[in-house]
């Protein structure tokens, strides 16, 4: 086995592990912002983690793989903005336990 | 042709996005490649990347590429700081909303700010109304968290300033 492919599938391991550790943040974490934070991070470092191992597996794919990492670290924390935005904006949606909510305050003084 | 600059800059950008999908050295593809690439850029006033031709001053190009070594590092340590999170009993949280002041001017820059602290360490950006961000933290710091948060948004704003202006 060359170093090249140890390190493949250690690179797809790990982005497995954390795409893993994604799906049970997003399901363990109590309201709806807690769980945008594993939803975005996790996924988008576990993603990159998967094609660039995959990448190594097969150096033919490499350049359109990478083409999807830039493309996947580009939009992933713009939907989570626009999700963020409207869970917000929603107030059935609204965790109350929030120590500090700046955002509901500037707009109260807003209206 | 003031948007001469934007125009090449977009090609060039979309010519390396076709180079990576065709994957061919082929005369005839990289021709119409050029072509396409162009036409693209000139319909859509170079809207796609701007005028990029500054990054190509030296000092533009290290501070481009420290931001972008900075990413990497605060992204990793992220994932590490879910990691542990999502593994506990009980997850630690203390979450809160709290708005930091953004003194970068471009709406490039801003979006760059907002989509880096989205994916650093604790935090997501909720919205932006003018000039003032609202960040979520999944785990508020101790002391005064207003100066913490801007400390941070800081820490991303001056090094997108020395690439933007």
């Amino acid at each position: 086995m060359s170093f090249i492919s140890i390190l493949a599938h250690g690179l797809t391991g790990l982005g497995a592990l954390v795409l893993f550790a994604s799906g049970l943040g997003v399901f363990r974490m109590p309201d709806v912002f807690n769980k945008m934070h594993a939803g975005t991070k996790a996924t988008t470092l576990g993603s990159v983690l998967f094609l660039v191992g995959l990448g190594l597996f097969e150096p033919s794919w490499m350049p359109k793989l990478l083409l999807i990492v830039l493309f996947i670290v580009l939009t992933n924390p713009v939907s989570s903005h626009a999700l963020a935005r409207a869970a917000h904006n929603e107030p059935s949606e609204k965790p109350d336990n929030l120590i500090i909510d700046d955002l509901a305050d500037s707009k109260g003084g807003g209206q | 042709m003031k948007r001469a600059p934007a125009v090449i800059s977009t090609s060039v950008v979309l010519f390396g996005i076709w180079l990576s999908l065709t994957l061919s050295a082929d005369s005839q593809e990289i021709a119409l490649g050029v072509v396409v690439s162009l036409i693209t850029a000139v319909a859509t006033h170079g809207a796609l990347t701007g005028d990029l031709s500054r990054l190509l001053k030296p000092r533009k190009c290290l501070a481009t590429i420290e931001y972008v070594f900075f990413f990497l590092g605060q992204m990793i340590k992220a994932n590490i700081d879910v990691f542990f999170r999502i593994f506990r009993p009980v997850i630690p949280i203390k979450p809160g909303i709290v708005k930091a002041k953004l003194t970068l001017k471009s709406e490039r820059a801003k979006a760059i700010v907002a989509n880096s602290i989205t994916l650093t360490p604790g935090t997501i950006t909720i919205d932006i109304i003018g000039d003032e961000i609202f960040v979520h933290w999944v785990f508020l710091p101790d002391g005064d968290v207003h100066i913490k948060t801007q400390s941070m948004v800081d820490s991303f704003a001056v090094r997108l300033e020395n690439i933007f202006e």
